[in-house]
């Protein structure tokens, strides 16, 4: 070994020291680049013969825990989604108001209420019906601007989902890019920059979606789905599309048939040319589109639900008669007679039985329904639960002939009832008598009165059709599902009967003629009252309130305040949620940053020690140079 | 929807930043709390008084709505009141008014109190018209109908087709007289028995024979219970002076009244209507009997019968309504009209209805205007003006100012009268009977029921009043930021932010950096 070899030694030394300088000088430069992680060159010894040899740097380490990483990019699918539904829950705490603000539901509904208090003290009193006439087009209006707000929300959703798909084809072809040139290089380096970059894109991939990743010997990254629809391979990036709607009602919902889909649903492209619907397959579970598919399809559609079920509630409440039946006998079997021939498209029959076994309370739910497609919808709408059948019957050939009505009913009430017509439109259902595994209680026919009076003697009835529905033909709301459920989107499109504003007597007066109603008779606004705040009516499961399998009963003004108090559970657990996301995502961060980010302290260790070892390089060729010159003088 | 993105080597700068931003958020939070005094402003921060909150809203508002109801209902029922009060007060007036002997006639033939009477009626009329904000009080359930019509038309009719009760009076005061005054008796004369009979025709009007008896054995007196109801006075024997025979009446009216005829010496005079001569043959007492009954039976028609027929007819008048016109004598013809009183149909329209207003059978009056005061307590503060009580007062005072006392002394003439002393007597004697209520309802009656509304209205109030603290209460707890808490929350808030603040600071300065040279 000779002052050569020294001197070669020492110079490996100042080019390691020289490259650990570089990478300092990186760290530093970058402590404040999104997605750096911090470096490390790794320094070995180069063995030379069996003699120790030199320093020579072995490629740049980033000092990455692939494990904190899947964590993080786990951690920010979640928080995304998370904070998507609690912002824009925020904005639909805003539209139902403040607690004490004099626009909130309830609010507006106690006033409504509270004018028919007035009005049943004062029947006769103009300024009083005028002040029953404007608090129902307050109470309408209200619900129409929640109605509005809800559907805005969705709005927002649906473009949000429409940016997010963008963004996220956007990022995969970055991804291809970036991936393409990693396994092209061979400067460790700029791959060490280039994988920087790739993560980089996959974390902001990781904001939209709930990823999964693998990577391959050379470096080659596959992205998919949690769910396993592939995102990317190697080098093909899948398209996502988005067929966003431009404007969004009630009315529009998602559906996997596209003839009824009235938004948008994300699809992705497969190998065989066909393509795949992610939301059908239910395939985002997490990031910011799931967050916007769960607002737009069921948060904010079970919002739109409960004002929709609550202004058809207040709609029919007003406008509904309940026509009891009459006890009818059959043998050993009692039931009821009641009379179909008034009821409207729409328009409900009820039976409640008690399973005599079980002693279990149940009730069947008949709909009118003028055609097939009416009975489908009926069946899709959603209105049904355990406790509460909703079925349509088709009721083709009334009122001529009953058979077919009584058909359909017979088979949907099954084995334990009977149903028939004894004569004209009346239907009968009793129990199995004898075998006495079902008790008939009770059989209503409810159908809507579409007028205000009647000059007929004794014909007049105290409901009357307060509330209508501005996109009905007629205005008449009788909860029809021919072609499309009244139902729904009804709390957009609500409104006070212009009639009643023509003429407020109509709040009073409900027989005109022979025997007319007095002003001062308090018998329409007694029972409006009654209806809205003492009787029980059912709400079905679809609101969420009382659970979303079950059928909610109460009273009109009792599932106002439980709208309310939903949707606050909804939203402030929306947010509870997010708050816990951002703390695990906080602490997974906290975690990743000790591993990989950079401190300038350490760097700045690092750099003195640098220093330090080029000095105690440079003295050895300073010596070597001393001791050569040394030996030529000689 | 942005998140930052995430730079791991400034992560903790990130951090403290965000530590910062929610603690300064939660200052503004407090802050907010202190200047609304409520601890969140949505419903979703309410958290678990949310319920509690919309409870006790829902409950509140109920209460300020039944509150309005009671003091909308109480000022109504304080001006009810007041008319009932009066008209109370002039029924009692009204039976002073009538008091007996009091007969000083004035001009237009009356007497003072009579003139009071018309002067009452007048004033029960505006009273039973009274209104508050253009709603009638006691007009049932139309209270946009003004209930009684004015005075005039009450008493005399439009002059157009639609007559008055005074012409109701006069209908039903010749039916009950009938032809000749007799009351629509016969009384005829055969040998020496006087028989005393309905009409032929049996006719429903004026008096029933009640009975009859004779002080002495030598005059008997036969009574067929009928119906018709008859009486034989048979002069058997010529009685001593002061035997008297009696002979009681039914009126109309329900009231009795009797015919006392005494035997006189035919050398003593007398009214005939009180006693007869003795004459020197049963037969011809026999025939100054009849006489005497014939003179007493007219005399007692334009004096007791009068008055009662005049009653039964204001009576029917005030009973007639918009739906049930009040029955009247079928006529003209009245003196022999032989079939009862009957209604004109409504289509014909000859009399005054006095009373417009809703007039529903199957309603009560009270019900007419029910009060919700609480969720299920309902309190009845309707009246009509066509009830009982109020009627009653109307037809006395009626009776009383319709009446003129103008005599006339021809038996046969359908202004017959002979005595307006007795005349003034019988009448008011019938209005101060129809002024007692004697087992019917009375204007107070209709005053208590009311009052018992009120009573349950202030108790409603009270009830109101307790819940409307508690409910505050509970929504309070639910909304309301307790200052205190705040102030305290503040302050700490307060100084850990500068503390922190504090520390930030020196930490950033402890950087390797800042020692290398």
């Amino acid at each position: 070994m000779g002052l050569n070899g020294v001197m070669t030694k020492a110079l490996s030394g100042m080019r390691v020291t020289q490259a650990g300088l570089d990478v300092v000088s990186q760290n530093i430069t970058n402590a404040d680049s999104i997605g750096y992680i911090r470096r490390r060159v790794n320094v070995v010894e180069q063995p030379v013969g069996d003699t120790s040899g030199f320093a020579r740097t072995n490629g740049v380490q980033r000092m990455l825990d692939r494990v904190v990483q899947r964590q993080l990019w786990n951690e920010t699918s979640g928080a995304a989604y998370t904070a998507t539904r609690s912002n824009v829950l925020d904005a639909l705490d805003q539209v139902y108001g403040p607690p004490d603000s004099t626009s909130t539901l309830g609010a507006v509904f106690g006033r409504f209420t509270q004018s028919l208090q007035q009005l049943k003290a004062d029947p006769s009193s103009n300024a009083l019906r005028a002040g029953v006439l404007s608090a129902g087009q307050e109470m309408a209006t209200r619900l129409s601007s929640l109605s509005a707000g809800v559907q805005d929300l969705r709005l927002e959703a649906e473009e949000g989902i429409n940016a997010g798909v963008t963004r996220v084809n956007e990022l995969l072809v970055e991804i291809q890019a970036s991936n393409s040139k990693i396994l092209e290089t061979a400067d460790l380096n700029s791959a060490v920059a280039l994988r920087d970059q790739r993560d980089r894109l996959v974390t902001d991939l990781s904001r939209y979606l709930d990823i999964r990743t693998t990577e391959n010997e050379s470096g080659g990254l596959n992205i998919f789905t949690s769910s396993g629809v592939t995102l990317f391979t190697g080098a093909n990036a899948s398209v996502l599309s988005f067929d966003a709607a431009a404007a969004v009602s009630a009315d529009q919902l998602w559906n996997a048939d596209p003839a009824l889909r009235g938004v948008g649903t994300i699809r992705v492209q497969n190998g065989f040319g066909g393509s795949t619907d992610l939301i059908a397959t239910n395939s985002i579970r997490s990031g910011e589109l799931a967050g916007f598919i769960e607002l737009r399809d069921k948060s904010l559609v079970q919002a739109q639900n409960q004002l929709d079920e609550l202004a058809a509630a207040m709609a029919s409440a007003l406008s509904d008669r309940e026509v009891a039946g009459t006890p009818a006998v059959a043998g050993a079997a009692t039931g009821f007679d009641v009379d179909l021939a008034s009821l409207a498209a729409g328009n409900q029959i009820t039976l409640d039985y008690t399973d005599s076994i079980t002693g279990a309370r149940g009730r069947f739910t008949f709909v009118r329904a003028d055609s097939a497609g009416a009975v489908a919808n009926v069946a899709a709408s959603g209105l049904s639960s355990n406790d509460n059948r909703v079925i349509g019957i088709d009721f083709a050939g009334f009122p001529g002939s009953m058979a077919g009505i009584v058909g359909q009913i017979n088979t949907a009430l099954g084995a334990g009832f009977a149903a028939s017509s004894p004569s004209g439109t009346t239907l009968r259902i009793v129990d199995d008598g004898a075998a006495n595994t079902r008790d008939v209680n009770a059989l209503v026919a409810r159908p809507t009165t579409g007028a205000f009076s009647t000059a007929s003697p004794g014909t007049g009835t105290a409901e009357m059709p307060f509330f209508v529905d501005k996109g009905a033909v007629g205005g008449l709301y009788t909860g029809s599902f021919e072609g499309r459920s009244q139902m729904r989107g009804l709390s957009a499109r609500i409104a006070v009967n212009p009639l009643v504003a023509q003429d407020t007597s109509r709040l009073v007066v409900f027989q005109t003629g022979v025997g007319a109603t007095q002003q001062g008779d308090s018998t329409r606004p007694d029972q409006m009252y009654d209806r809205l705040t003492g009787s029980v009516r059912t709400f079905s499961p679809q609101t969420g309130v009382g659970g979303t399998a079950s059928t909610w009963r109460s009273t009109i003004a009792n599932f106002t305040q439980r709208v309310v108090e939903t949707q606050g559970n909804v939203i402030e657990s929306a947010q509870r949620l997010n708050d816990g996301q951002q703390i695990a995502v906080k602490s997974v961060e906290a975690r990743f940053t000790e591993k990989s980010g950079v401190s300038v302290d350490q760097e700045m260790s690092n750099l003195v020690e640098l220093q330090n070892a080029y000095a105690a390089n440079a003295r050895i060729i300073s010596a070597v140079k001393e001791m050569m010159d040394l030996l030529m003088r000689i | 929807m942005s998140i930052d993105p995430f730079i791991p080597s400034s992560n903790t700068g990130r951090r403290n930043g965000d530590m910062f931003i929610q603690m300064r958020a939660r200052l503004d939070d407090l802050q907010r709390q202190l200047a609304t005094g409520k601890k969140a402003d949505s419903f979703a921060d309410l958290g678990l008084g949310r319920r509690v909150s919309l409870d006790a809203r829902t409950k509140l508002s109920n209460i300020e709505g039944w509150n309005k109801s009671i003091e909308q209902g109480d000022l109504r029922i304080r001006f009810m009141m007041q008319s009932i009060e009066g008209i109370n007060k002039n029924a009692l007036d009204g039976k002073g008014d009538a008091r007996p002997g009091a007969f000083v006639v004035g001009a237009n033939n009356q007497v003072a109190g009579q003139v009071l009477a018309r002067d009452k009626l007048s004033q029960t009329i505006d009273m039973l018209n009274a209104e508050v904000g253009g709603r009638y009080l006691f007009s049932g359930r139309s209270h946009d109908v003004k209930p009684v019509e004015s005075i005039n038309l009450i008493l005399d009719g439009d002059g157009a087709g639609r007559v008055g009760v005074r012409t109701l009076i006069s209908e039903r005061q010749q039916a009950d007289a009938g032809v000749g005054n007799m009351g629509r008796l016969t009384s005829t004369l055969a040998g020496s028995t006087i028989s005393v009979a309905r009409e032929a025709a049996n006719p429903p009007y004026g008096y029933t024979i009640r009975g009859a008896t004779s002080s002495t054995a030598a005059i008997t007196a036969t009574f067929g219970a009928g119906p018709p109801a008859t009486a034989d006075v048979t002069v058997a024997a010529n009685p001593q002076a002061g035997d008297k025979v009696t002979l009681a009446l039914n009126l109309p009216d329900g009231t009795i009244e009797t015919i006392e005829l005494e035997a006189r010496l035919s050398n003593v005079s007398g009214p005939a209507e009180t006693g007869f001569a003795i004459g020197a043959t049963p037969a011809a007492t026999a025939a100054n009997l009849s006489a005497s009954v014939t003179a007493a039976l007219q005399k007692k028609t334009a004096t007791a019968l009068n008055s009662a027929s005049a009653t039964i007819a204001a009576r029917d008048f005030f009973n007639g309504s918009t739906t049930s016109p009040p029955v009247r004598v079928p006529g003209p013809g009245f003196t022999t009209a032989t079939a009862p009183p009957v209604a004109p149909t409504v289509a014909l329209n000859t009399t005054i209805i006095w009373y417009k207003g809703d007039d529903a059978a199957a309603i009560q009056a009270r019900n007419t205007s029910p009060l919700q005061v609480d969720r299920g307590q309902v309190v009845a503060t309707g009246s009509r003006a066509n009830e009982q009580a109020f009627r009653e007062t109307m037809t006395a005072f009626t009776v009383f100012a319709t009446t003129s006392f103008v005599e006339d002394t021809n038996p046969a003439s359908t202004t017959y009268n002979p005595s307006s002393r007795d005349r003034y007597e019988g009448m008011a004697e019938r209005v101060r009977t129809t002024l007692s209520f004697n087992a019917s309802q009375k204007p107070q009656d209709i005053g208590m029921e009311i009052s018992i509304a009120q009573v349950s209205m202030k108790s409603a109030t009270e009830r109101h009043t307790f819940s409307l603290n508690f409910f505050e209460t509970a929504r309070a707890g639910a909304e309301d930021a307790n200052d205190e808490e705040v102030a305290a929350s503040l302050l700490t808030l307060q100084t850990r932010l500068q503390a922190t603040y504090q520390t930030t600071s020196i930490l950033s300065r402890l950087s390797l950096v800042n020692y290398l040279n």
